[in-house]
């Protein structure tokens, strides 16, 4: 017996002697496992702001339900308590509830009634934790400019994923010992490594101004029949661009996927759009907002707004001045191709300022024969054309220029055809005559926020010179012109003087051009006398012009903006030096044409070869043709 | 001799047991501290969301047009100061030359968003 109990006793001894001192190590590692948890502690994303720090994007803690599968002793039963109130099918649930593993997530970021009610029904094995969930308190407003932001918190499209690092900051780690109940122990390993928050954005967006202007633009491209808008409002003086709307209407065709946010129409009041009395009803579909920011995304041929490059490039060589007259025929040959005006005319004699505000092509074609390619592409160039803009947007284009210089190029490209541009890049460009003749690089984003609420503005890029002061007064004498008595009259605002200038394209389809469908833009600025903003409306595939498509909502814009930033009239300037007034007024009200016969489809030419001719009209680029 | 380092046992005994129940209550105080810090940090972020979204153009201009009859002006009237002569009314017309015209307005931060910059701060670093 005594041998027995000594032999027990020494038995035990040596166990003892294994698990505290041999082992002591393995046994202390395992035990700590199943005590010791540690936490990665997510970084609380970053805001986006807008310019008046209101918030367009945040970032609010919600509740999210797991459950460890092994504790749970009857999935069934719990997959039936939690099936309601989660929203998730029974089945679902009782098969992640049955999962061999340890974590299984059962719902992320629900509401916290939703939170509470799981709570109180204490139910074995299933927990909760605190994840952040990304809300756009606007809505979908300014949506394909903000991006979205995946379940796991990185940015996945727009600015979102653009300042993705500066929003998110970086994440922390909590080790701690816990006991069964999931209480710290007293006492016990406790490890903080505090996360650091992300940095706020802050874009040059108004969000009033951005409301406003999403609304004219729906509203126009309801009235105007089109697929598609851009609506861009830039403070002339520093480029910040302070309202960015792209919208489309909805596309059947293409359902969303699950993982994007539903497309909410955009409220379209009641009220017709100012010069077009068709509209009146915004019964039907109503445009949402875009996939994409297409005003930097997306290229498009931008037709006689383009004649502002090139004029303003003659006037700075000096091979013109703007009194100079050209002797303006109903057709032009250039390279055996017959290019016309939109409107059959009989031979006139017309200075630069007629030419500009009938926006006359064969006139504009002379003007950029005197200029020649080599200028020609410099001025494009400096006015940023063929380049991205500083923004570098995600996914931004950097426009399309003419790989191929044919015979006819001369001709196309300074009517705006052959060349494709984005919408800011157009912006800009008359932002540039706005500002005296110097390009003001276009911003989206003031600055950055950090954790002491310190705000950190970005290096404004450097603006450079493109013509003197000299030219973009006369191109503001001949801007006015168009506005007063050319093709942009539906752009008036009285008493504001306006100066700007109507565009329209053809739209392309099968390497041809779609015949009655329209690439419709209106660039300008306002006051003429004193720029305080520049504003661009582009509405795409519409059977209407830019005179009738785009010019109104551009005043709609213009107007809104002007009484929210408080801008008065200015005394009127005087004609600038030299600068004859238009003498003809051939336009009539509602823009460059309000009939006539289009040019037929034209197959897409040979990628090397001179492109084909287009009787009467233009000659046409690989991709789209001009309307004016 | 032995009574006294019994006694002493004992009381070095109770007192470390003291000491662990005095750990453990300040334990869970801390545990409660840390929720009522995160639930406010909460909700302070879903009282900022709600702010926001009330203060969403969408929702001021449908309440301002749907229940309170609300308008915007057909023109905006600016007055301009033309010296001895006083304020002048200038709706619709040229600012005069020469006429000291208003400065564009400024644009301070909304109620509500003052006090961001500091309360961020503050809850940087927390747990």
């Amino acid at each position: 017996m005594l041998v027995t109990v000594t032999f027990g006793f020494v038995a035990i001894a040596t166990k003892l002697a294994f698990i505290q001192g041999v082992n002591a190590q393995h046994y202390l590692t395992v035990g700590q496992s199943e005590w010791t948890h540690a936490v990665a502690l997510a970084g609380e994303r970053g805001a986006i702001l807008d310019r008046n720090g209101d918030e367009l994007a945040m970032s609010v803690p919600q509740t999210t339900i797991y459950a460890d599968p092994r504790q749970v002793s009857d999935p069934r039963a719990e997959a039936t308590s939690l099936s309601p109130l989660l929203g998730v099918s029974e089945a679902t649930l009782q098969n992640q509830l049955s999962a061999d593993a340890g974590f299984v997530y059962l719902a992320r970021t629900q509401p916290n009634a939703v939170a509470a009610a799981v709570a109180k029904l204490d139910l074995a094995g299933i927990y909760s934790l605190q994840e952040p969930k990304r809300f756009n308190p606007a809505g979908q407003l300014a949506l394909p400019l903000l991006g979205t932001v995946g379940t796991a918190g990185a940015g996945l499209s727009g600015l979102e994923a653009k300042y993705n690092n500066v929003l998110s900051g970086k994440p922390g780690r909590l080790v701690e010992e816990l006991d069964p109940q999931g209480g710290q122990i007293p006492g016990g390993l406790q490890q903080y490594q505090a996360p650091a928050a992300g940095q706020d954005v802050v874009l040059t967006l108004d969000e009033p101004l951005q409301y406003e202007t999403e609304q004219t633009l729906a509203e126009a491209l309801v009235a105007a029949h089109g697929k598609s808008g851009i609506a861009l409002l830039m403070d002339s003086k520093t480029g910040d661009l302070l309202a960015a709307a792209n919208l489309s209407m909805p596309d059947k065709a293409v359902p969303p996927t699950t993982s994007e946010p539903a497309a909410v129409p955009v409220s379209i009041p009641s009220t017709p759009v100012a010069g077009n009395p068709a509209t009146g009803s915004n019964v039907g579909p109503q445009p949402v907002e875009s996939p994409s920011a297409s005003a930097f995304t997306e290229v498009y041929e931008p037709g006689s707004v383009n004649k502002l490059i090139t004029i303003s490039a003659a006037l700075s060589q000096g091979v013109i001045v703007p009194s100079t007259h050209f002797v303006i025929p109903n057709s032009y040959d250039v390279a055996g191709t017959k290019f016309s005006d939109a409107e059959n005319h009989p031979a006139e004699n017309w200075s630069v300022t007629d030419i500009l505000a009938n926006s006359s092509n064969i006139g504009t074609i002379q003007i950029a024969q005197r200029l020649g390619k080599a200028n020609l592409l410099r001025y494009l160039n400096a006015y940023g054309i063929g380049n991205r803009t500083d923004i570098a947007f995600p996914g931004e284009s950097k426009g399309l220029l003419p790989t191929y210089w044919s015979g006819t190029s001369i001709a196309t490209v300074p009517i705006g055809q052959g060349i494709s541009v984005t919408a800011v890049q157009m912006l800009a460009a008359y932002n540039t005559i706005a500002n005296g003749g110097e390009y003001i690089p276009p911003r989206l984003v003031e600055g950055t926020v950090d954790t002491q609420g310190k705000l950190h503005r970005l290096r404004a890029p450097a603006p450079h010179r493109v013509v003197t002061p000299t030219v973009a007064n006369q191109m503001r004498t001949m801007l006015e012109q168009v506005v007063l008595h050319g093709t942009g009259t539906s752009a008036s605002i009285p008493p504001y003087d306006v100066a700007g200038k109507t565009g329209t394209a053809l739209v392309p389809k099968n390497g041809g051009y779609e015949s009655g469908h329209y690439v419709a833009s209106f660039v300008g600025y306002v006051p003429a006398e004193k720029p305080a903003i520049t504003v661009m409306v582009q509405i795409y595939d519409t059977p209407d012009y830019g005179a009738a498509a785009s010019a109104p909502a551009f005043a709609t814009i213009a107007r809104d903006a002007l009484g929210a930033l408080e801008v008065p009239p200015q005394p009127p300037l005087p004609p600038a030096g030299g600068v004859p007034l238009a003498s003809t007024s051939s336009a009539n009200p509602f823009g460059e044409l309000s009939s006539g016969p289009l040019p037929a489809p034209v197959p897409p030419p040979p990628p090397v070869a001179p492109p084909a001719t287009i009787p009467g009209r233009a000659s046409p680029s690989p991709s789209t043709s001009s309307r004016t | 001799m032995l009574c006294a380092a019994v006694a002493v046992v004992v009381a070095v005994a109770f007192g470390v047991v003291y000491l662990h129940v005095v750990m453990a209550q300040r334990q869970f105080a801390l545990d409660r501290l840390d929720t009522k810090v995160s639930q406010a940090q909460s909700q302070y972020q879903r009282l900022r969301l709600q702010v926001a979204q009330l203060e969403a153009p969408s929702r001021i201009i449908a309440t301002a047009e749907g229940k309170l009859g609300m308008r915007e002006p057909a023109s905006v009237t600016y007055l301009t100061a033309t010296g001895a002569g006083g304020a002048r009314n200038s709706q619709a017309q040229p600012a005069p030359v020469g006429a000291t015209t208003p400065a564009p307005a400024g644009t301070p931060a909304p109620a509500g968003d003052a006090d961001w910059p500091q309360i961020k701060s503050l809850l940087a670093g927390s747990p």
